[in-house]
């Protein structure tokens, strides 16, 4: 085991998110042999999904860890490192392939498509995450937000495109050369990356010190680039201004100060946004591959509860990573925690509104106008929204217990199934139903927020 | 085998605007424990990262081994190690596998020596990485740029996490490898008592160029602190060159002096008609008198 490719193989191998990644990656395409083998269709259908979820964490992580080995300086003195270390993954992306291939083969039943076209999405699925990771220089909630947006979104298509390329075969081989030029362009920009290379200084990855200082980083690129813009144009400066203590009449403008801070990089969204929704409107309008997901509200929602949750907790992660220390600021504990819960609790609003108003509303108000009249489209949304913030603040509230792992799980399987239930049942609730339902969760969330507050305030800090 | 391990030729580096390296001179020569010393921001680190390809200078050449850091042999890097400030390549990793790890890329490799040390500085191989303290992770990171027993180590402030003790083991390992095999040894360090120790050769690296280069004793022999002391008042302007500070009271008065040769003392007595000590230096104090 001592030969450098061995060592290479096993420095991924012994990252634990790769490995199991890669084992749910097999695992997924035997179990879907298997479900096939004993007439479960549904199941294997449904591994498709998963599958291609699965690729994409994947290929993110295997583009963090090639990151990883290139931006340091073993990459320019130890003796024959870049080739090995670009070879390795581009081995296991071989290997990968042809384990999809024996699922595909295995799926060819159910799923009636041409293997290039399958092939060609997941490269492309693959080969944007690497670019992303590659080029890095997003901070992570912005990274996390564009994924969402726009990774998720495709791989949630995956089916609808696999269709489209099924059809189109000029596309497959567009596609096909494209990726493996990408591919070439990346491992050619491995070879020679230096640390005076832009990309270089931006890695997504633990240690924290490291990962903060990446993030800090990253986020000044935003910062740096409104300042230019500000200085340009002639408009004043904008200074940060913090109301003193007492906190409690400035609680709101402190919570959003954080939020600020936090995720200052994001007001960006709003002028993409502004800039998007037209061609956004127009593209929905016009591309029928986004009908069957865009036209029905009711079938996305995890997407509407529990995505704007991991996003708030990804937007808030640098913050979060420095309450210890924040804590030991002249104020009252049970402000602190205060003042950060309502930060979290307005960062959710602002995602979920993000998602409603450009997965909900937007598209509804061309596809289906008529649609935005019924009770039951407003009580669908209201119930989106106040399970999410029953999740978060499960969260918040389990986040007191974490060094109690049966607690945990205990809590986590019962919303985990809450959350499935609601899945399978909310798209045929009636308005009254859906309001219902949220009250419920309005009680949920008062119970859990206070009793999250209270054990907030009892925590220590390491 | 003569020439100079490491040979800087008018190197100048910026980033942006700001000029770090300004038409900069360097040779380190063979066999030769080179200590670089500078103040915070002197641009000691570029210094290193441009000697070992890390960054390109914007002019001026640079050699090491006889070869182009731009584009360094397979061969050259074997025949190099390297301690950056900071290294925590890959926490997941146990000390022992990260050793096992670095150990592959290289055609020969001192296991003995590397489990020596690491019992010596008491590293537990099972240990994560990412757990290790900044002190530890220096002393591991030393120890995978001694493995391969390179002819020229490279350290930039390698026991700045270090304790007294492990600073001292360290310093005694340089000294036990140079003792043992021709080794050149590079280092930036800000702990000047430790320079003093193991130094045969500095470099003062100041406002982005070489202010010295050359032997330690010779730097300490330049450097000299006088006290005089005079029955009259003393002119305002005591003449004579290379004062580096000047602490004036009437009949008193303390000057560091660089260029200090035998003559000035005995010149200075006749023409000011004084009592003169002449003090030696420490490089700690050699070092706040330059950059005073």
């Amino acid at each position: 085991m001592k030969t450098r490719y061995c060592q290479i193989v096993l420095l991924y191998f012994r990252y634990l998110p790769y490995r199991i990644l890669a084992l749910s990656l097999l695992g997924t395409a035997l179990l879907s042999r298997f479900s096939l083998e004993h007439r479960l269709v549904a199941i294997a259908d449904d591994f498709f999904t998963f599958f291609v979820v699965v690729s994409v964490w994947l290929a993110f992580t295997a583009g963090v860890l090639l990151k990883r080995q290139m931006a340091q300086h073993r990459a320019s003195l130890l003796p024959r490192y870049r080739l090995p270390h670009i070879i390795v993954p581009f081995g296991f992306f071989a290997f990968f392939l042809i384990v999809f291939c024996y699922w595909l083969v295995s799926l060819y039943p159910i799923i009636i498509v041409n293997p290039g076209a399958i092939w060609s999405v997941f490269v492309l699925c693959a080969l944007v995450i690497s670019v992303v990771i590659w080029v890095g220089y997003l901070s992570i909630n912005m990274l996390v937000y564009l994924s969402y947006f726009s990774m998720l979104l495709v791989s949630w298509q995956a089916y609808n495109l696999v269709v489209f390329l099924t059809e189109h075969t000029a596309w497959q081989f567009i596609v096909g050369c494209g990726s493996a030029v990408l591919m070439l362009a990346l491992a050619r920009r491995g070879m020679f990356l230096k640390e005076e290379s832009f990309e270089y200084g931006y890695i997504m990855m633990w240690p924290q010190k490291e990962f903060l200082h990446n993030q800090i980083k990253a986020g000044e690129l935003y910062t740096r680039s409104v300042r230019a813009f500000r200085k340009r144009f002639g408009m004043p400066a904008v200074v940060l201004t913090l109301p003193g203590y007492p906190r409690r009449a400035a609680l709101w403008r402190r919570a959003f100060h954080w939020h600020r801070i936090d995720f200052a990089e994001l007001k960006g969204i709003w002028m993409a946004l502004l800039v998007m929704t037209p061609v956004y409107l127009a593209s929905i309008s016009r591309l029928p591959l986004w009908h069957g997901f865009l036209k029905d509200p009711y079938n996305n929602f995890l997407l509407y509860t529990v995505a704007p949750v991991l996003l708030v907790l990804c937007a808030n992660h640098r913050n979060m990573t420095t309450w210890g220390y924040d804590v030991l600021k002249p104020v009252r504990k049970g402000d602190f925690v205060q003042e950060q819960g309502v930060a979290l609790v307005a960062g959710l609003g602002f995602y979920w509104f993000l998602f409603v108003f450009y997965l909900v509303l937007t598209p509804h108000l061309v596809l289906k106008p008529a649609e935005l009249a019924l009770p039951r489209f407003w009580g669908y949304l209201l119930l989106t929204g106040s399970f999410a913030l029953l999740t978060l603040s499960w969260v918040i509230f389990m986040s007191c217990y974490s060094s109690r792992p049966w607690f945990v799980i205990i809590h986590g399987g019962i919303l985990c199934m809450l959350a499935q239930l609601l899945f399978m049942v909310s798209v045929r609730f009636s308005g009254m139903i859906s309001l219902a339902v949220s009250v419920a969760c309005w009680v949920g969330i008062y119970v859990f927020l206070k009793s999250g507050y209270r054990k907030w305030c009892e925590a220590e800090f390491n | 085998m003569n020439d100079p391990v490491i040979q800087a030729q008018r190197v100048t580096k910026r980033y942006k605007a700001k000029t770090i390296l300004n038409d900069l001179f360097l040779a380190v020569p063979r066999g030769s424990v080179f200590g670089l010393l500078g103040k915070n921001g002197a641009g000691k680190t570029t210094l290193i990262k441009c000697v070992l390809g890390l960054v390109y200078p914007q002019d001026g050449l640079i050699s090491v081994l006889g070869d182009n850091p731009r584009n360094f042999l397979e061969r050259t890097k074997e025949r190099i190690g390297y301690v950056p400030q900071s290294d925590r390549p890959y926490p997941w990793l146990t000390v022992r596998q990260l050793v096992t790890y670095t150990a592959s890329f290289y055609p020969l490799w001192n296991m003995a020596l590397v489990d020596r040390l690491l019992k010596e500085w008491e590293l537990e191989e099972e240990d994560k990485v990412g757990l290790l303290s900044e002190g530890q992770a220096q002393k591991l990171s030393i120890i995978l740029a001694l493995g391969h027993e390179p002819e020229l180590l490279i350290f930039d402030e390698p026991v700045a996490s270090l304790d007294p003790a492990a600073r001292r083991k360290f310093l005694k390992t340089i000294l036990d490898i140079v003792a043992d095999r021709e080794c050149t040894i590079f280092f930036s360090t800000h702990i000047t008592s430790d320079l003093e120790r193991v130094a045969d050769r500095v470099a003062l690296l100041k406002n982005g160029t070489i202010d010295f280069c050359g032997e330690l004793d010779v730097l300490k022999d330049e450097v000299k602190r006088l006290r005089i002391v005079s029955p009259v008042p003393l002119p305002r302007d005591i003449p004579v060159n290379g004062v580096l500070r000047c602490e004036l009271s009437q009949y008193e008065a303390v000057l560091s002096v660089r260029g200090f040769h035998a003559g000035i003392k005995s010149q200075m007595e006749q023409r000011l008609n004084a009592r003169i000590e002449v003090e030696d230096l420490n490089l700690e104090e050699i070092f706040l008198e330059l950059h005073a």
